[in-house]
């Protein structure tokens, strides 16, 4: 029993940025901030974390999936900026009606799947460019206004995004060496 | 007629269109994608309907909806991948 | 100050409307499946996101805002896999365009 408590307060501990956003969603859906809802919150997602643990999950995934909430935080305001951008990129070519669409084959650095699915999923979501296919580390990407055959093909890559993805990766490696 | 009644007219008409590239595009995808475009319109509308009547659970209706029409997308093009076999 | 606001958040909704609009314009202007999703579909989800930040700056700091956040959240994460669907299944059926490389 002690060993048992032991281990679920080892999960909390961990998992204590993933409970901070649990339970902030739970406040705005009830939209009242009153001790009540403070605690069951906790509760419940303290719950919903230790059944996702134990029963749903087959391996162990926690230190992949601990973005952190600064690092979330910074991506996104940066992937709104290149959203915008991108799609000031985007009119002129639905006002004129010309569209030269290609499929690319190119290659990104990172190297854990989690991350490589977050880059991929930036790309759908950038005006311009849709991912086809995905096998290990190549991405497939449909992509209007594409680089020339003698230019790099990684410039259909928004670099930005890539390289914070890929800070946070090192800072990963470090910690587990 | 205030401003925010005018911006749900006009998402209104919008989201006509989307439909009608549901009903007239030639492959099976476009009709996909005039769906997907006309959930997304209807998330905008359901939320400016609850700012309108000065309701919150109008934001919730757009939380389900939006929840229930990426499932349909989702399985849809699954059904049409595979050819039939979910 | 809650006046500037309002009409901060008023232009910025105007804005995300014409993205809409060019978004919907933009579905009858192509003619075949590839250019419509990769222009039309993603130029309205940047309408969509400017219009929930105008809303967002129009009422500022409530519960209201944050249930605008969770629907935004929650449209984020899913447009990205539905569109990837589509275009997949688009894809392995052999719906083809003329160069590849």
């Amino acid at each position: 029993m002690k060993t048992y408590m032991n281990a679920l307060w080892e999960d909390i501990v961990d998992n204590k940025e993933i409970l901070i956003l649990l339970s902030i969603v739970w406040l705005i859906l009830f939209e009242e901030l009153t001790l009540f809802t403070v605690v069951s919150g906790i509760i419940a997602s303290v719950v919903v974390l230790v059944f996702t643990d134990r029963f749903l999950l087959k391996g162990n995934y926690e230190h992949s999936y601990m973005i952190g909430l600064g690092t979330l935080a910074k991506y996104a305001f940066r992937l709104f900026i290149e959203i915008f951008l991108a799609g000031m990129d985007v009119i002129p070519n639905i006002i004129t009606g010309k569209a030269d669409v290609q499929i690319i084959t190119c290659e990104t650095i990172l190297t854990d799947e989690l991350l490589i699915d977050i880059l991929a999923n930036s790309i759908t979501l950038t005006p311009g460019t849709v991912t086809v296919e995905k096998k290990g580390s190549t991405l497939q990407v449909l992509a209007l206004n594409a680089p020339a055959i003698d230019e790099d093909p990684r410039a259909v890559i928004p670099l930005k995004l890539e390289d914070i993805l890929l800070r946070y990766e090192t800072s990963l490696g470090g910690d587990k060496a | 007629m205030d401003f925010d009644s005018i911006v749900l007219t006009i998402i209104a008409g919008l989201s006509v269109f989307g439909l009608v590239r549901v009903l007239d595009g030639p492959t099976v995808w476009d009709r996909m994608l005039g769906f997907a475009l006309f959930s997304s319109k209807v998330i905008v509308a359901a939320v400016f309907i609850g700012i309108i009547i000065n309701r919150t659970y109008m934001i919730d209706v757009a939380l389900i909806y939006g929840v229930l029409g990426f499932i349909g997308t989702i399985m849809i093009a699954r059904f049409v991948e595979r050819k039939g076999d979910v | 100050m809650t006046q500037a606001m309002e009409w901060i958040g008023n232009i910025v909704i105007i804005i995300g409307l014409i993205f809409m609009a060019l978004g919907v314009f933009g579905i009858f202007r192509f003619r075949d499946y590839f250019s419509r999703i990769l222009i039309t579909a993603k130029v309205d989800t940047v309408g969509f996101i400017t219009i929930m930040l105008g809303l967002i700056i129009k009422h500022g700091f409530d519960f209201f805002s944050g249930k605008i956040i969770l629907v935004l959240a929650l449209y984020i994460i899913t447009n990205p896999i539905a569109t990837h669907a589509i275009t997949r299944s688009a894809h392995i059926s052999g719906y083809r365009i003329k160069k590849e490389r």
